[in-house]
């Protein structure tokens, strides 16, 4: 459920779309990167893996994956049993059968 | 992943997302470059549903350049101008229909001659909306940016399952000289539920099985719920046996929402419930709803596009979460055109204090742009 995951971690959605296509802040993550990833090695032998790194694995793994236009593209969705006494309640108002704001008009 | 531009080429790398590319190409008309298809795959370079959609965009276009690589690997692909006009098409039974009725729908009011297309292959497929659910729930989108629908149809004259196929659809699509801005921040409230339940040489029992269950669920939250059966017979049931069911939900706004769930290939090893299915669907489309939004989820791309290729004004719009597909499809269209939208979640202020707290609201995105002015210059006018 990426989603769920993206809704409580970054809360900002334009960063989350646009986040590698903002020229200006472009030059300046690349310069970090470049500094930051020298020197990452534990004990001379190990490297540690950078969050760049990790970026170029996600990005690798996500080359080749089959076009789907649905929301939960990948996997069988984990959907919740809507017909549960709580849940129907919360669903309830988006339909005209449900509750109404008292100053709404039928 | 952003693309590296060379010589006005951008050029990508592997096949994910190859439709949005190739569409986006040829409505802008830049040429494109994709690198690395499936290079480290046991089976290199494009899909003969990918070289299939090739195919069908040359028959749409006129001028259309592409170059496969030695390997199979690397493709460029120069876009022609769009015509449109009478096609006939059999698509690759690897991908449904729908996967190149998307692709019709978006270029669709851009072409030179009104679009007829003939698609032949499979109806409905795991991966791609089914032809019901762009009948139910993106033809109402396209209808809000051209307002008057003279000749946009959507027909199914055959259904066909996987793996074989054997069906047909006929897509008729008016052209624009530009699309209107739309505002479309409400979306209502749900005030009825149709639905289609198709069984293709299976029982007749199935579908029957596949309504009770889906009404069921349905019958919980409203009583306006109308399931119709598509019995088909003879040629018209396509080569495989299957069945299925599309549910959709109408708002009062003249928003729809769509769901959908359909039985396993034969000769997959798995078996599916009448019941299941029709459950499954009614809970899909109960998810959808609580996501909400002025558009299905499925089509917040098309509305994002159309948006984005409107008349030089404000456009605005209020959707529910984003799909990854629709934020690298935001992503490509900064790409292409050049249009970067205004994206704001919405909080749902009305926090009312008898709310689980396992239930919280979907976030809403308000999506905002101004058009780029798109104008179809082949579009004969009177």
């Amino acid at each position: 459920m990426a989603y769920f995951e993206r809704q409580k971690t970054s809360k900002n959605i334009m960063k989350l779309v646009y986040r590698d296509y903002e020229i200006g802040n472009k030059n300046k993550e690349q310069k970090e990167d470049g500094s930051g990833s020298d020197d990452e090695e534990i004990g001379g032998l190990f490297k540690k893996v950078t969050s760049t790194e990790k970026k170029k694995h996600k990005q690798k793994e996500q080359q080749d994956v089959d076009e789907c236009s649905y929301f939960y593209s990948s996997g069988k969705p984990n959907l919740k049993d809507w017909t549960n006494e709580t849940n129907k309640q919360f669903l309830m108002k988006n339909f005209v059968t449900g509750k109404r704001l008292p100053d709404e008009d039928a | 992943m952003p693309a590296i531009i060379k010589d006005d080429v951008l050029v990508y790398k592997g096949s994910n997302l190859f439709r949005q590319r190739l569409l986006l190409s040829v409505l802008s008309g830049r040429a494109i470059k994709i690198e690395d298809i499936r290079s480290n795959h046991d089976d290199p370079g494009l899909r003969e549903y990918e070289v299939n959609l090739i195919r069908l965009i040359d028959k749409i276009t006129n001028g259309t350049r592409v170059e496969l690589g030695e390997t199979g690997t690397s493709m460029y692909f120069q876009p022609g101008i769009l015509v449109g006009g009478q096609v006939t098409h059999s698509c690759c039974t690897q991908r449904g229909i729908g996967y190149y009725l998307e692709v019709l729908l978006a270029v669709g009011p851009f072409c030179k001659e009104p679009l007829n297309a003939v698609l032949q292959g499979v109806t409905h497929h795991d991966l791609d909306v089914s032809v019901d659910k762009v009948k139910l729930a993106a033809l109402p989108v396209l209808l809000k940016f051209i307002l008057v629908d003279d000749g946009l149809e959507l027909k199914v004259v055959r259904r066909g399952a996987p793996p074989l196929g054997g069906g047909e659809i006929v897509f008729r699509c008016p052209v624009r000289r530009h699309l209107r801005p739309l505002q479309w921040t409400k979306w209502g409230l749900v005030k009825r539920i149709r639905g289609v339940v198709y069984a293709l040489r299976v029982s007749p029992t199935f579908a029957n099985r596949v309504v009770e269950s889906a009404k069921g669920v349905m019958l919980n939250f409203l009583p306006d719920v109308y399931i119709n059966t598509d019995q088909c017979r003879g040629p018209n049931a396509g080569k495989s046996p299957g069945f299925g069911v599309s549910l959709v939900a109408e708002t009062n706004e003249k928003t729809f929402y769509c769901a959908e769930a359909k039985a396993e290939e034969v000769g997959s090893g798995e078996i599916s419930l009448p019941e299941e299915i029709g459950r499954q669907c009614a809970l899909k489309l109960a998810d959808e709803i609580y996501r909400g939004g002025a558009v299905d989820s499925s089509f917040q791309w098309l509305l994002a596009l159309w948006m984005a290729l409107g008349q030089k004004d404000v456009s605005e719009c209020v959707v529910g979460p984003l799909s990854d597909y629709t934020i690298s499809f935001l992503q490509h269209l900064k790409e292409f055109f050049g249009v970067m939208f205004k994206l704001e979640v919405l909080r749902s202020e009305l926090d009312d204090s008898d709310e689980e707290d396992d239930v919280v609201d979907a976030n809403k995105v308000k999506m905002t742009c101004v058009g780029i002015g798109y104008v179809n210059i082949s579009k004969r006018t009177m």
